[in-house]
Order: structure tokens, then sequence, then C-alpha cells
């Protein structure tokens, strides 16, 4: 029955914004525990967050790599300290008591300093990279509202 | 006022007063605010536009699909926004350290899962020709481990954590109580190169002051503590894109040992 043909009483008694505005209350309060997923899906979806975030570290690498190996116009031999992360790294996820982010995630990898020695006098210019120091990284992340949040 | 503009009021004030839900997520908070203004935009609108005539019924027609309307994308353009960095405000550090007896640590959990895995089609640099020694490296104190947590949020204008990042502190302060080997712990704040250097700098030494001081409520030994914040001098990563300023902006702890 179209909304002009309702009798006045129901127009009155069921004032249409007002419906409106409860049905889009109703829908918009969907509680978030309604929609949660289960363990091993948290688990995929960390795994295809960490893949990206390690190719993002190992992009940054690259780059580091690349502004240690740029040479200055002066000759003489050239010392650049630069750091890299990974490419090996250990994940996990742990469940833990909280509505909000029910769960972390962990991401753990070496991050590797070293020393760029570049001494271009001779005819072919010597590169020598040096292992200065590498230890562990862990880096934490929340899972909140079905995401993993950085 | 008649029952369309009321309606629109008492709808949109509802709505606004729920949106304050101290229970709410950031997500559903900003999603909130978003239907909140869609329906009040859209419904004043649709009112308006249904109002050709004196057809009480093509007005609430109007203002009902307008509210609707309104509040749905609205609602959308709320989920879309994320937390921006200016809305990171955070709590002084205590000075007095509180008894460490008082805290139990938290029972030990195994991680679920452990797996290793390698980046796609990407290779370490070049390999060193050589590792250097200890004995040419001057006795200075070096970072023996890092711990980045990420996710960090606080409170527009308070000082206060915000519920969803507690859980990360909470696994921290789980690390450092459980591990008496990490004894003197920098706590670093940084941030993207959004903002000045000035409003970057103050944000990343309150960030580290409150991660710092919520550490000490845990039961972290304050002494283990010192905190700097290096707002963005000390990018990981290219500010230029997106993926760097996300790295870039974090806590992290460093580890120092001899």
């Amino acid at each position: 029955m179209p909304i002009q043909q309702w009798p006045e009483e129901c127009k009155s008694r069921y004032n249409l914004p007002r419906l409106g505005l409860l049905i889009l209350t109703l829908v918009l309060a969907l509680p978030a525990p309604l929609l949660a997923v289960d363990e091993q899906t948290v688990y995929r979806t960390f795994q295809t967050f960490a893949k990206e975030w390690m190719t993002s570290l190992d992009d940054t690498s690259r780059r580091n790599l690349h502004l240690a190996g740029q040479r200055p116009a002066q000759p003489g031999v050239i010392h650049n300290r630069y750091a890299c992360y990974g490419p090996e790294c250990e994940i996990w996820i742990k469940k833990i008591d909280s509505a909000q982010t029910p769960y972390l995630g962990f991401i753990r990898y070496p991050e590797k300093h070293y020393r760029k020695k570049i001494n271009p006098t001779g005819k072919e210019p010597v590169v020598q990279d040096v292992l200065l120091t590498t230890f562990p990284v862990t880096e934490i992340f929340r899972f909140t509202d079905n995401r993993w949040v950085h | 006022m008649n029952g369309v503009w009321k309606s629109i009021v008492w709808g949109g004030v509802t709505i606004f007063i729920l949106s304050g839900c101290a229970t709410m997520s950031a997500r559903q908070r900003s999603i909130w605010e978003g239907a909140t203004m869609g329906a009040i935009i859209g419904g004043g609108g649709g009112a308006v536009l249904g109002n050709h005539d004196d057809d009480r019924s093509d007005r609430d027609k109007g203002a009902l699909v307008g509210i609707v309307a309104g509040g749905i994308i609205g609602g959308f353009l709320g989920a879309m926004q994320e937390p921006t960095e200016k809305q990171i405000v955070v709590e002084p550090a205590p000075m007095v350290e509180p008894e460490v007896a008082k805290l139990a640590p938290q029972p030990t959990r195994k991680p679920y899962k452990v797996k290793v895995i390698q980046t796609p089609e990407t290779a370490p640099p070049s390999a060193p020709a050589q590792v250097e020694t200890a004995t040419t490296l001057p006795s200075i104190a070096v970072v023996k481990e890092r711990i980045v947590l990420r996710g960090i949020n606080f409170y527009f204008d308070k000082s206060e954590i915000k519920p969803e990042f507690t859980p990360v502190l909470d696994e921290a302060a789980r690390i450092l109580n459980q591990r008496s080997d990490l004894r003197e712990v920098i706590i670093e704040g940084h941030t993207c190169w959004v903002g000045t250097d000035k409003y970057n700098q103050g944000l990343s030494q309150r960030r580290a002051d409150a991660v710092r001081a919520y550490l000490v409520r845990k039961g972290v030994r304050a002494k283990r503590l010192t905190t700097i914040g290096y707002g963005e001098s000390r990018p990981l990563a290219d500010n230029n894109t997106w993926k760097g300023r996300r790295m870039n902006r974090r806590v992290e702890f460093k580890v120092m040992g001899e």
C-alpha cells in the first residue's frame, strides 16, 4: 500500500522520519562481535598483513642501500652507515582478554647495520660492505575492529 | 516547529548522544558522527526539496529519504576516515614509582603459531665482506634489541591512552617485567612528517612519556626507563609515501647494552 494511502492515524503514530531514524540507528548499532572472526582467519589475515609489512621493510632496506651507495662529488674514501631489515621473519598471534582488541600480532626479524666503504680513487671504485651489528626487532600490532592496526 | 523538523532535530540529538558512548571504538564513533551529520543534512535537504507544495506527505517522504541516504553516506564517509596524527595527546609521566609487589605478573601464554616466511621476490643486500669485531668498536652503549609498538592511539585533548591500545602496552609491560636482562630501556616517540617540526617533537615526547607512565603503573621499574621524543627527525622509511609514513609513526623501545 502506498504511504499516501496509509490511514492518518498510522501516519501520525508511526511518524515516517522517526521510523527512518530508528531503522538507521538499529543498522548502525550492530555490535562488532556479530562480525567477529575465528582465530584461524585472524592468523591468515595477519600472514597477509605481515607479508605486506615485510615487503615495505624490504623496500626501505633497498632504499637505504641505494642512498649509502651514492658518492659525493669530492674525491676520497667514503664511509656510509645504513640499516637493513629482514628479510626472514617469524610471525605469531596471541589471543587476549579484550573486547575491542581481541588479538595481538607479532613480527620478529633481524635488523642489520652495515658500513659501506667506497674508495673511488682507482680506475674501478672499490665498494665494501661491513656488517657492524645485528639485533632482533619485535613489532607488536593490534587487531581492532576486525583489522590489523599499524 | 513542525513534526518533520522535530524528528530531524531529535533524531540527530539522539544519534549524537549515542555517538559519544564511551564503549565505542574510534571507528564506530567515526561512523556514528558521519551518519549523524549525514542524517541531519540529508533530512533537512530532503524536507526542503519535498516542500514544493503544501502536501505534508511529500515533505515527510523527502525528509525520510534524505535522512536515510544522508545517514548511510555519512556513515560510509565516517568509516573511511582515518584518525589523524593530530588526534594524539598524551598524559604526563607520574613521578612516583609504584610498588612492584602489588602488581601480579600476567600469566605466560604460548604464541598461537610461529612460522617463518620469506619476503616475496626480494633478497638481502649484498653479502658483507667481513664482520667488524668488537675490538675495533669503542665500548659504548649499543642497541641490543628493538621492540616497536604499532597502532598507537590517544584521546584528543585528553591525557588518556585509548583503551584499544592498552593491550599492546600491557604486552610490552609483560615482556619488560619478565625479562630482567632488559635493564636499560629507552622509550622513543617518533612521528611522520605531517605537521610542524615543533609540534611533532612535542607530540612524540608526550607519547613516550605517556607510555612510560603506563608501564610504570604496570609494575616496570621507572629507573629502567628513559624517554626521548624524536619527532620526525628519525624516519625509518620514506615520508613521501603513505606506506613510509605509517612505518615512521611509532613508539619503540631500544634495549641498550654494552
